[in-house]
C-alpha cells in the first residue's frame, strides 16, 4: 500500500501480495496472491500462479478469455474495495480532511471511531514513514477486522488500533500534548472535545465529520467554550461526469436527404449498452471504436462531438466538516 | 525532523508567514527580517515583534507598533453578547415585540462623535477599543439595534479603529486559499479542495517519486513537496525552453532536504532519455505510436525538431505551427488577467522584495546551493531558483523504472496533447490527476484515453466546496462562495500489451 524508499521498490506481483482485481470502475476486488487458488467472476477462472512475475497494472486472461487488471493497491482503490462494516468517509472528504489538517510525513494524529478503516488508511500514507495515526474505536469486533486490514496493508508500523470509548473516557492521557490533529467521527462529537484540548499541542488541528447540523451546532459551541480558534465549517461533495462521442443531427439535413435521417435515426437513438462501452473504458471498449466508425461509415465522415455530462446518481451529502485550532498560549 | 517540526510550528527571524488581517479580512505573505514593515491600518510597522512567535500568535496595534495580544476569540463576542442581551433566540419567536429597525432612519445624525473627535482621539493615542467604546457609548442608535447588530457594528468599527493580525504558517493549503481570493488567475483558479482531492488521487506520500507539470505559479510542486516531507523525488517538467515560474514554492519555509528533492526538467530531456533507454530495449513502452513517435506527434513545443515527423492529421499539424503565436496571445491574455491582481503583486510579492533588499536570508544556510539561489535577485531567478537539475544517473532511474504518480496543471496546453508524451514515463497501475479549468479538453483527452486504451478507473470529477457560518439561531451557507474549482480527469496507467 505504501512506496517503498527508491531500492526496495517491487514492480512485479509476488506471492502473498494484495492485488486489486479491476473489472470496471464500479466492480473491483481485493485479492490476496496464494498460488494455487483461483479467482472467478463473470470474465472467467483465474489462477493466481498465472499472476506472479507479472507487473503490477497488467492485464491477465482467464480460462475462458475473459480479461482483468491487476492494480497495485492505494488508499483511494482500498476505499472502493474495503468491506463496510460501517458508514465509511469517501475521497472527496478524506482529501480534504488530511489537506486542512496539514498533515505529512512525521505527524502524528488521533482519529475516532476506526469505523471501516477507509480514512484511516488515507491518514497512515499522509504521515509515514515517521508519523503514527491512533485510531480508536469502542467495537472490539470493528477494531480487530481494521487491525487485520492494516496489517495486510503493510501499515501496522505507522496505524496504532485500540478499543476505546473516546466519548466517554476521552483520548489515553499519554497522548497529551502531543498529537498534530485529532480527527472525531463520533454521535456526540461535544463529549470527546475537552479530551481533544488535552491531545493537542500548542496550534494543532482538530477535524469533527458530523452529517447532521445539530451536532455541529453543539460541536461548536463546546469549541468555542475550550478556546478553539479559528473554527470554520464545510461541506464538501465531488460530482463525477461521464464522456460519449454522439452525434448530433443538423437540422439541414434532416430537410435536405430523407434517407439520411432514416438511416440515422437508429444510430442516434443511443442505446444503453453503447453508454457501457463507452464509459468503462476496459474489455468492451474494443467494440467502441468498430461501433461508431460503422456509424460513421453509413452517416458521414465527420467524427461525433465528444460530450460531458454528470454522472446522474450522486452523494447529495455526506456530512459537514468542522475544523478549529487549539487555542495558543 | 526536531528542527523541522520546530519551524512548523513557529515564526523565526527569516520564516515566511502569512499574515492574517481581522480573521481573513485581509491575507498578506511577508519574510521576518529585522528590516522588514507591514502597512497595517494607515501606518507602516516594524514585523521585529514577530519573530520568534509561534504560529496562531495574534498582534494589535499600540502606539504605531504591533504588540502580542491573546487571540481574539469568538466566545469573547459571544459572553459580551449574552451581557448585553437576554436569550439570543429573541429574534425568532418567543419575543413578539423584540427590537428591529422599523423606527431607525439613516440620517447621519446617529453617531453623536465628529470626524475631528475620532482624529483627536487616535492622535492622543487611545487604543482602538477605547475609540470604538467611544462610539458606541456616543451611538444613539446602538442601544436599540438587536444583540445581532450591536456585534456586527461592533465588529465593523473594530475592523477599522482596532485592527488585529494572526500569523499563520503558509502551508500549501493557506497559500492556496490566499491566492484565490488575491489571484485566482495565478493559480489556474485551482480551489484548496481541488489541490487536495489531486494530491490523493495521484497517490503523493512518503517516497513517491512525483511527475509535475506545474503551470499554476508552484501551487502542485508546493503541494507535492509539502506532502512527501523530504522523502522520494518531485520531477518538475516543462515544456518551453524558459521553464515557468514556482514562486509558491518559495513561500513555504522548506528545510533544506525538503527542497532539495525538487528537480527541474524538460520535456525533450525527459522524453530523449525515454527514447535512448527505448533504444537499448530496456522498456518496451509504445502505447500505440511508439514513444519516440509520441515526442514529435503533438501541439507541445519542444525545445528542437518538434516538426520533423510532420503529422497525420491536419488539424494537429496547424495547431502545432500555430503555437508560438498562440503562446503569445495567451501570455497577453495571461497579464491582463494578472493586472487585475494588484493586491497579491503589492503584498505578497511587495512585502518579500522589500525584506530581500541588502539582507543576507538565514534560511538554508546548509545548502550552497540555495544559498547562493536565494541570494541572486528574486525576480529575475524566479525560473531557476526552485528545484535542481537532475543528473543523468537520475534521469535513466525515472525512466528504467518510472514515476508512481502524475499530476498536471496546464491549463494553456492541450491535455490530451501532453498527456500522450507523459504517461509513458510512469511505471504502470500508477495514478494520474490532470487539471483543468475547462471540462471541455478533459472531455476529448479522457476519450482518447479510452480509445488508446492507455487507462482504466478513467473519471472526470468536479470538486464543491461549500463554507458554513455556524452560531446560535444564525446557521446558514455563506451568502458568497467560489462557483468553480475547476475539473480534474484522473485515471491509473496500465501496462501496453
Amino acid at each position: 500500500m505504501l512506496a517503498r524508499p527508491v531500492e526496495e521498490r517491487r514492480e512485479t506481483i509476488q506471492e502473498g501480495d494484495v492485488v486489486i482485481v479491476y473489472e470496471r470502475h464500479d466492480r473491483m476486488k481485493a485479492v490476496s496472491v496464494r498460488s494455487g487458488e483461483e479467482l472467478s467472476n463473470r470474465y472467467g477462472i483465474f489462477r493466481h500462479a498465472d499472476w506472479i512475475g507479472n507487473p503490477f497494472g497488467c492485464k491477465v486472461s482467464g480460462k475462458a478469455g475473459g480479461f482483468v487488471h491487476l492494480l497495485a493497491p492505494t488508499p483511494e482503490l482500498w476505499t472502493c474495495v474495503l468491506s463496510h462494516r460501517t458508514q465509511i468517509l469517501y475521497i472527496a472528504d478524506i482529501s480534504f480532511v488530511i489537506s486542512y489538517l496539514e498533515l505529512r510525513p512525521g505527524s502524528l494524529v488521533a482519529e475516532s471511531g476506526t469505523g471501516s478503516g477507509s480514512l484511516t488508511t488515507s491518514l497512515a500514507r499522509s504521515v509515514a514513514p515517521t508519523g503514527h495515526v491512533y485510531t480508536f474505536d469502542f467495537h472490539e469486533q470493528r477494531a480487530n477486522s481494521a487491525r487485520q486490514d492494516f496489517v495486510k496493508n503493510g501499515l501496522e508500523g505507522i496505524v496504532m488500533v485500540d478499543v476505546r470509548d473516546v466519548q466517554g473516557l476521552g483520548f489515553p492521557d499519554t497522548l497529551n500534548g502531543k498529537l498534530d490533529a485529532v480527527f472525531l467521527d463520533l454521535p456526540q462529537p461535544w463529549l470527546a472535545i475537552p479530551s481533544a484540548v488535552k491531545v493537542l499541542r500548542c496550534n494543532g488541528a482538530l477535524c469533527s465529520f458530523s452529517p447532521c447540523i445539530e451536532q455541529v451546532q453543539r460541536s461548536c459551541e463546546a469549541l468555542r467554550k475550550h478556546k478553539f480558534t479559528d473554527i470554520r465549517i464545510f461541506e464538501v461533495l465531488m460530482r463525477t461526469y461521464e464522456v460519449r462521442e454522439e452525434h448530433l443531427k443538423p437540422v439541414q439535413q434532416e430537410v435536405t436527404r430523407q434517407e439520411t435521417l432514416e438511416a440515422s435515426e437508429d444510430k442516434l437513438s443511443s442505446p444503453p449498452h453503447k453508454k457501457v462501452c463507452l464509459k468503462g473504458g476496459t474489455g468492451q471498449a474494443s467494440e467502441c471504436p468498430d461501433t461508431v466508425r460503422t456509424c460513421e461509415g453509413l452517416i458521414r465522415k465527420k467524427p461525433g462531438f465528444r460530450m460531458a455530462k454528470p454522472v446522474p446518481e450522486t452523494r447529495g451529502h455526506t456530512g459537514y466538516l468542522t475544523f478549529a485550532l487549539a487555542y495558543t498560549s | 525532523m526536531e528542527e523541522e517540526s520546530e519551524l512548523q510550528q513557529v515564526a523565526r527571524l527569516g520564516s515566511n508567514v502569512l499574515v492574517d488581517f481581522n480573521n481573513g479580512d485581509r491575507l498578506t505573505f511577508a519574510r521576518l527580517l529585522p528590516s522588514a514593515s507591514l502597512k497595517v491600518g494607515n501606518s507602516m510597522c516594524s514585523l521585529a515583534p514577530l519573530i520568534n512567535a509561534p504560529y496562531g500568535s495574534a498582534f494589535e496595534l499600540q502606539r504605531g507598533s504591533l504588540v502580542q495580544i491573546p487571540p481574539p476569540l469568538p466566545a469573547d463576542l459571544a459572553e459580551a453578547q449574552a451581557a448585553l442581551n437576554p436569550p439570543a433566540d429573541s429574534m425568532l419567536c418567543d419575543e413578539p415585540r423584540g427590537r428591529d429597525n422599523r423606527s431607525l432612519v439613516d440620517d447621519n445624525t446617529a453617531q453623536k462623535l465628529s470626524a475631528q473627535d475620532i482624529d483627536r482621539m487616535r492622535t492622543d493615542c487611545a487604543s482602538g477599543k477605547d475609540i470604538v467604546d467611544a462610539l458606541i457609548a456616543n451611538s444613539s442608535t446602538f442601544h436599540n439595534k438587536t444583540a445581532y447588530s450591536q456585534e456586527k457594528y461592533k465588529k465593523k468599527k473594530q475592523k477599522k479603529y482596532a485592527p488585529f493580525l494572526v500569523i499563520r504558517r503558509p502551508s500549501t493549503r493557506r497559500i492556496c486559499e490566499a491566492y484565490a481570493v488575491k489571484c485566482p488567475p495565478k493559480i489556474g483558479f485551482m480551489r484548496m479542495d481541488t489541490v487536495a482531492l489531486m494530491l490523493s488521487l495521484g497517490n503523493v506520500g512518503a517516497h513517491a517519486e512525483v511527475l509535475v507539470m506545474d503551470m499554476v505559479s508552484g501551487l502542485l510542486t508546493a503541494a507535492v513537496v509539502e506532502r512527501m516531507g523530504g522523502f522520494g523525488s518531485i520531477c518538475s517538467v516543462h515544456c518551453a525552453a524558459k521553464p515557468p515560474p514556482l514562486d509558491i514554492v518559495g513561500l513555504l519555509n522548506l528545510t533544506p532536504s525538503m527542497a532539495n528533492r525538487v528537480f527541474r526538467v524538460s520535456i525533450s530531456e525527459l522524453t530523449s532519455a525515454l527514447a535512448r533507454d527505448d533504444a537499448c530495449g530496456l522498456l518496451k513502452e509504445s502505447p500505440h505510436t511508439g514513444s519516440a513517435q509520441a515526442t514529435t506527434d503533438t501541439g507541445v513545443c519542444l525545445d528542437d525538431d518538434n516538426n520533423k515527423n510532420g503529422s497525420e492529421n491536419g488539424t494537429e499539424g496547424l495547431n502545432k505551427n500555430a503555437k508560438p503565436s498562440a503562446d503569445d496571445d495567451l501570455n497577453i491574455h495571461k497579464e491582463a488577467e494578472q493586472a487585475m491582481c494588484i493586491d497579491t503583486k503589492q503584498t505578497s510579492g511587495g512585502d518579500i522584495e522589500v525584506a530581500t533588499q541588502g539582507e543576507e536570508l538565514p534560511v538554508a544556510k546548509e545548502d550552497g546551493r540555495v544559498e547562493q539561489n536565494v541570494s541572486a535577485k528574486k525576480r529575475n531567478s524566479n525560473a531557476a531558483r526552485y528545484g535542481r537539475k537532475p543528473d543523468s544517473e537520475d534521469l535513466s532511474h525515472w525512466v528504467k523504472h518510472g514515476f508512481t504518480g502524475l499530476l498536471m496543471g496546464a491549463p494553456e496546453y492541450e491535455p490530451w496533447s501532453v498527456t500522450q508524451i507523459l504517461l509513458p514515463l510512469l511505471s504502470p497501475s500508477s495514478p494520474f490527476a490532470i487539471y483543468h479549468q475547462y471540462l471541455q479538453p478533459l472531455a476529448d483527452c479522457m476519450h482518447e484515453l479510452q480509445v488508446s486504451r492507455m487507462a482504466v478507473a478513467l473519471e472526470i470529477v468536479e470538486p464543491w466546496l461549500r463554507e458554513y457560518q455556524v452560531l446560535p439561531s444564525r446557521t446558514h451557507p455563506h451568502m458568497q462562495m467560489n462557483a468553480t474549482g475547476g475539473y480534474i480527469l484522473t485515471g491509473i496507467k496500465i501496462a501496453p500489451n
